[in-house]
């Protein structure tokens, strides 16, 4: 308007032209307020579209530790697991010492042959995120839906203030609510079938277990964090947490994994 | 000796990091064989692929070897296909035998003799992008 004014406004007179110097007052005053307003609004706005952006995890996400197996390159300064980064075994045994004597015994009767992996088995929750294949998620109202590459499996957390069900009945993937806390989502995940593990070395888990997820976008928003912390009086003496990390790959591609065409260790060429 | 120690190394190395998703501790890594046999079936399979070669012993008789490896998506991004092996094919394989002493190895690398195509299996270290285009 006001550029409007001052290109074609030629006043003709006193009137027009102190009506105009009032109209172009105005305007300027008119201006002045909206651009405070505009200016007060502003961080507001930002923030809250900052916030979408940080809340946005829709995509593929490649986990970091496996980003070379899976076509990404070197994966660089990518952090790693913690739970499961190199060497392995000290991070491991870390979390053996926690073990209660049911799960010794449950350690103690795993074996390489019976791992719910190597018989097509759901792995769970927990060890669905330490497998080298991507994730996807996908954003819906009151949802995130989680899609694993890995056995084509499903986690559907209801961000709906929903509570757990009463009478859940366990399975491998359990039941989730998430909430947002600023821009990280936590996850809340009950009813954890036992029969699934946290890792490939065999660290068992109980019904008991509650696990806690914490989803973090950082680094600019290229890696997504996932702190997950397992209380599980039954199996460990106290909780304990790991971070898995993924990267965030706009290329990246979720490749049909189904298990129907098993092959049994236990028969060799058959 | 130095280059044998440094592949030890290697190898003890790729050993570790497959451990970390799928077990591979009934495989004995460290101490890989190298089998040079015919393919006689390629099982293209999750949660892991097979290809099951035929290989001549010391007194000539051909023995049934069964060369374990990864997923399908994972060996497609590597660049393999449900048509990489054939019947027939000549292969040589370097894997880490099962300890309880079957005919079965956990590939490390390999190499095709018709094309000279090198795959591999959990040999990270020395592992190359796929191929182009692939």
């Amino acid at each position: 308007m006001i550029h409007g004014m001052r290109r074609d406004g030629t006043p003709r007179g006193l009137y027009t032209g102190f009506a105009a110097l009032v109209g172009v007052a105005a305007a300027a005053l008119l201006t002045a307020g909206a651009v405070g307003a505009w200016a007060a609004a502003q961080p507001a706005r930002s923030q809250a579209a900052a916030s979408a952006s940080a809340r946005d995890f829709s995509g593929v996400w490649m986990p970091s530790h496996w980003y070379h197996l899976l076509g990404g390159g070197d994966p660089g300064n990518l952090p790693r697991n913690t739970l499961f980064s190199f060497p392995l075994p000290k991070a491991v045994s870390e979390r053996v010492a926690l073990l209660t004597p049911w799960g010794q015994a449950r350690l103690a009767a795993w074996t390489p042959e019976n791992d719910p992996d190597a018989r097509c088995l759901s792995p769970g929750a927990v060890r669905a995120y330490q497998s080298p294949y991507p994730i996807e998620f996908l954003a819906s109202p009151g949802r995130m839906t989680i899609l694993f590459e890995y056995q084509h499996l499903v986690r559907r957390v209801f961000l709906d203030s929903r509570a757990h069900p009463k009478d859940f009945d366990v399975a491998p993937m359990g039941h989730s609510t998430g909430r947002w806390e600023g821009d990280t989502l936590v996850v809340d995940t009950v009813g954890l079938a036992d029969t699934t593990l946290l890792n490939a070395t065999g660290l068992p888990h109980s019904e008991q277990m509650r696990l806690t997820e914490r989803l973090t976008k950082i680094l600019g928003g290229d890696v997504l964090e996932v702190e997950f912390t397992i209380a599980d009086p039954v199996a460990y003496t106290k909780p304990w947490s790991a971070t898995s990390y993924f990267k965030r790959d706009l290329a990246g591609q979720v490749i049909e994994y189904n298990c129907d065409l098993v092959v049994d260790y236990r028969k060799p060429g058959q | 000796m130095r280059r044998l120690i440094l592949a030890l190394l290697l190898v003890g190395a790729g050993a570790s990091a497959t451990r970390a998703h799928h077990s591979t501790s009934m495989f004995d890594m460290a101490h890989p064989l190298t089998l040079t046999g015919t393919v006689a079936v390629f099982d293209w399979a999750n949660p892991h692929s097979y290809i099951r070669i035929d290989v001549k012993d010391d007194a000539g008789t051909l023995e049934r070897w069964d060369v374990e490896t990864h997923a399908i998506s994972l060996l497609s991004r590597k660049g393999w296909t449900r048509r990489s092996f054939a019947p027939g094919d000549v292969i040589t394989v370097t894997g880490g035998q099962l300890r309880d002493g079957k005919k079965t190895i956990r590939l490390l690398r390999g190499t095709k003799a018709a094309d000279g195509w090198k795959f591999y299996g959990d040999d990270f270290s020395t592992e190359k992008p796929a191929k182009p285009g692939a």
